[in-house]
This record gives structure tokens, C-alpha cells and sequence, in this order.
């Protein structure tokens, strides 16, 4: 089966190597995949914000233009995928909101019927962790990651999240099955404030310097990550003005690069520099 | 004596049982930004119980709120606290009494370059915000290291159906509602 995929502006501008790093695991698994024909921007946490319609309409867009292609849309950004969730739920069970948003979408129609995927999703659901566990050629035991979910890919309201809210195991377990060395820690869901980054810096400083803060004291190497707005917010940590050590931000899907390559095509995007991470790796 | 106004009208903007709030204080306890807050949040529910009008919608905390949904989660009534912080703000917005509008404002100018490309343009909405706010060079070491590691694309991202895009955001704005 073919996924169709839904990049979001993240994974064509600021967190491209997110995608050259998922394609690389997708393509070692064999998950085929096929982008979004003309594919637009979610509205991200701006649309919603100031017109609740135009955040449906936004999402809705994209999720008309998925059901002309297949059953899976799936959408490795969070803030994508939290936006295409709501909306898909929100067109189904409201025959109102559905009315109101396809005469704004005209001609494209949205019914609000396709299953809506996150990268966690697609891991556990098409390769599994068995299977992972079962491929891995490299051997991380020397380094130490925490799990950072973020805010957006669990917590949403009025819906059975695909985990739990507060305290999600998924991107674990798949952590695990890479053969890092996993640590566990009460900052799995902390808000890294990135809807603050331009127009109060000084929050996101406080609140990704907190998160970075704990990691460090846990002694891990790295900080493992899907969502492209929480990479990026720890990521720009020295350019946010901290002074303090950082530790290399990774994608869930660089930890499985690593397991599987024993490299990172993405290493010159990073700005906390990921080459002693990279050094520790041994072939197994 | 009482006024209840306040309450039912925020209660049907949000569908939010606001009035079952029992005030436990989990959402301000959970809450990561609590220290930069004027009113805490679940001073802020019963605020809009007691009908005091001005005292929510001219607090700071509604704009420092930063939609986590850490509240939401937690709330013990299933008040979904951050959506209700959300309508407050856009009345906030259209009474001209937002104590602050740089989250508002950057919000718009982002959907500016949507309506425009269809897609995000980075570089153009930062430059935009900056101009905005007269403050074009505090984060140019940031823009610049961003730049350097590919992280911002200098062209749009046009797609093809603009005309389409913008015909969305006509028909969506031409009837303005509370949202």
C-alpha cells in the first residue's frame, strides 16, 4: 500500500533533513509513499486563532484533496497532524461544520473519511518494533536519549488520542527497538513554547532551556523528538541565548538512521552540533 | 446581584461547561507560564462566572497562555480551559481590549502569506512581523544561522491552485463571526 503524504511547510523549509532522514527509514522498510498533489499549509496554531472556520477550511483543503488518493494520510509534522485530526472529526460528525466548509472549499469536497497518521503510527503500524529490532546493524547501547513528545501529538481534546494524553509509551518502545539506551523522565510532554519563539523569545528561552536543563542532568546524550516545532525551538537553543552546554536534538527517525546506517544525511542542518553522537555509534 | 451573561456567552462560543468549574486549581498548578500570568487560570474561570467582564477580557494571562492544553487534560470537569482562553481571546481582539497583540498580530501576518503562496513563506512573514515592529536586527544572528544550516528558504512556495486558496479565505472572511 501507498501512503500519501503530507509534508507541511516544516518538512520543505526549516526541518527538510526530516525528511530526507524518514524517507531513508521508509525506503529500508519498503513503505511506499507518494506526496500531497498541491498540498497547503494547515493554518498551523495561527488559523485557528483568529477565525476557528478558517483553521477547518485550511485543514480541510488538504484533507479533500487526500481523499481523491487513498485511505492513510500521513503527516510527519504534529501541529499537521493535530490540525488534520480535529478537522477529519470535526467534518464527519458535524453535518453543519461539513456544509459550511465545503461551500468555502468548492469545488474540492471533504467528508472528512480518511485515517490520519503520524510517524509513530506509521513505525509501529507498517514495520513494527519486532521488525526493527530484528534489522538494526549498529550498535547505540552507548547512548543515552530521552523521549521529548511535545505538546500538540497527544493532548487533543474529545478525542481518543492514539496515545495517552499525559503519559505516551509509543515513540518509546520504537527508541528501544533501536537499541539506544532509553531514559525515562518526567519531561516527556513539557511545552518547549513554540508559539512564542518571534514574539517572546524569552519564553521559549525559559521553557526550552527548562527541558534542556533536565536532560542533561539525567546524563543523556540526546534528545529524541518527532515534532519539526520542538526540534527546532531546542535546537536554536544558543541562538535563543543560552549559554549553558546543549545536547544534539534528533528526529525519531535520525535514532532509527543511526540504528540502521550507522550515519545522518542530515547532519549539517543541525545547529547543535551532532558529531559526538555520531562517533559513539559502533558497528554491531 | 448576579449577571450571568458573561458566562452563557462564553459558554456557547466555546461549548464549554465553564460553570462546572469547582475550582481545584489543577489547571493553574499544571500550567508552565503561571509566573508570567496576572490572573491565574482558574481565577480567570471564575471570573467569567462572576460575570467580571473587563477584569478577563483585559488580562495579560490570556495572552500568555501558550495553548499547551497541559489544562485541558488535566481539568477534573472537562472544562477545556485553553479553547475557552482561545475565545477570549478573539473577543478581546474585536472589543479593542487585548492587553498585548504581538501573538495576534504575527498571526495574521502569517496568514497573509498563506492566503498569498498557499504555503508558508518563512523569511517573508518574519521580515513582515519584524517591519511591524520596527525591530528588524535582533534576531538576524539567528535568521542568518538558520540561512547558513538551510533552514529557511529564501523563494516561496507557491502552489497552483492560489486562485483557489484565495477564493477559500474570501468566502470565509466575507461572513465574520465569533469564533
Amino acid at each position: 500500500m501507498t501512503l500519501t503524504y503530507y509534508p507541511g511547510c516544516s518538512l520543505k523549509t526549516s526541518s527538510r533533513f526530516y525528511e530526507e532522514s524518514f524517507k531513508a527509514v521508509f525506503s529500508f522498510f519498503g513503505i511506499e509513499h507518494k506526496e500531497l498533489e498541491d498540498w497547503s499549509c494547515c493554518g498551523a496554531s495561527a488559523a485557528h486563532t483568529i477565525d476557528e472556520r478558517l483553521g477547518y477550511a485550511l485543514a480541510a483543503r488538504n484533507l479533500a484533496l487526500a481523499e481523491r488518493e487513498g485511505r492513510q494520510l500521513f503527516a510527519p509534522c504534529s501541529a499537521c497532524y493535530n490540525r488534520s485530526l480535529i478537522t477529519n472529526k470535526g467534518i464527519r460528525e458535524n453535518g453543519e461544520l461539513r456544509e459550511e466548509i465545503n461551500k468555502a472549499l468548492y469545488p474540492l469536497q471533504c467528508t472528512g473519511t480518511v485515517e490520519v497518521k503520524n510517524i509513530i503510527d506509521v513505525l509501529h503500524d507498517h514495520v513494527g518494533i519486532e521488525t526493527i529490532a530484528q534489522r538494526i546493524a549498529y550498535d547505540l547501547s552507548s547512548i543515552r536519549v530521552v523521549p521529548y513528545y511535545g505538546c500538540v501529538l497527544t493532548r487533543i481534546m474529545k478525542m481518543d488520542a492514539f496515545d495517552d494524553k499525559e503519559d505516551p509509551t509509543s515513540m518509546d518502545s520504537l527508541i528501544w527497538s533501536s537499541g539506544a539506551e532509553l531514559v525515562n523522565w518526567p519531561y516527556k510532554m513539557e511545552c518547549c513554547g513554540a508559539s512564542k519563539t518571534l514574539t517572546n523569545k524569552d519564553m521559549t528561552l525559559k521553557l526550552s532551556a527548562k527541558i534542556m536543563d533536565m536532560a542533561l542532568s539525567l546524563g543523556a546524550d540526546a534528545v529524541v523528538t518527532p515534532c519539526p516545532l520542538c526540534q527546532m525551538n531546542l535546537d536554536l537553543l544558543p541562538y535563543l541565548g543560552r549559554k549553558d552546554r546543549n545536547l544534539p536534538v534528533l528526529f525519531l527517525t535520525e535514532i532509527l538512521e543511526l540504528a540502521l546506517f550507522g550515519t545522518l544525511k542530515g547532519t549539517g542542518s543541525h545547529i547543535i552540533p551532532v558529531d559526538e553522537i555520531v562517533k559513539k555509534v559502533k558497528k554491531q | 446581584m448576579d449577571n450571568l451573561d458573561f458566562l452563557h456567552e462564553v459558554e456557547k462560543a466555546t461549548g464549554e461547561k465553564v460553570s462546572t468549574c469547582y475550582q481545584c486549581c489543577k489547571c493553574t498548578t499544571g500550567c508552565p507560564v503561571v509566573a508570567d500570568m496576572d490572573i491565574y487560570p482558574h481565577r480567570i474561570i471564575r471570573y467569567i462566572i462572576l460575570g467580571n467582564r473587563d477584569r478577563v477580557l483585559g488580562s495579560k494571562t490570556i495572552w500568555t497562555c501558550l495553548q499547551c492544553v497541559t489544562c485541558s487534560v488535566r481539568c477534573p470537569n472537562d472544562i477545556d480551559v485553553a479553547r475557552v482562553f482561545d475565545a477570549l481571546r478573539k473577543t478581546s481582539v474585536q472589543e479593542g481590549r487585548a492587553a498585548e497583540n504581538d501573538t495576534w498580530r504575527f498571526d495574521e501576518i502569517f496568514l497573509e502569506s498563506v492566503q498569498r503562496h498557499g504555503r508558508l513563506h518563512e523569511i517573508e512573514t518574519i521580515l513582515h512581523y519584524k517591519l511591524d515592529k520596527k525591530d528588524l536586527f535582533s534576531d538576524s544572528k539567528m535568521g542568518m544561522g538558520m540561512l547558513m544550516k538551510g533552514r529557511l528558504g529564501l523563494l516561496p512556495h507557491n502552489i497552483k491552485d492560489r486562485k483557489g486558496m484565495k477564493e477559500i479565505f474570501k468566502k470565509i472572511e466575507g461572513k465574520k463571526v465569533r469564533g
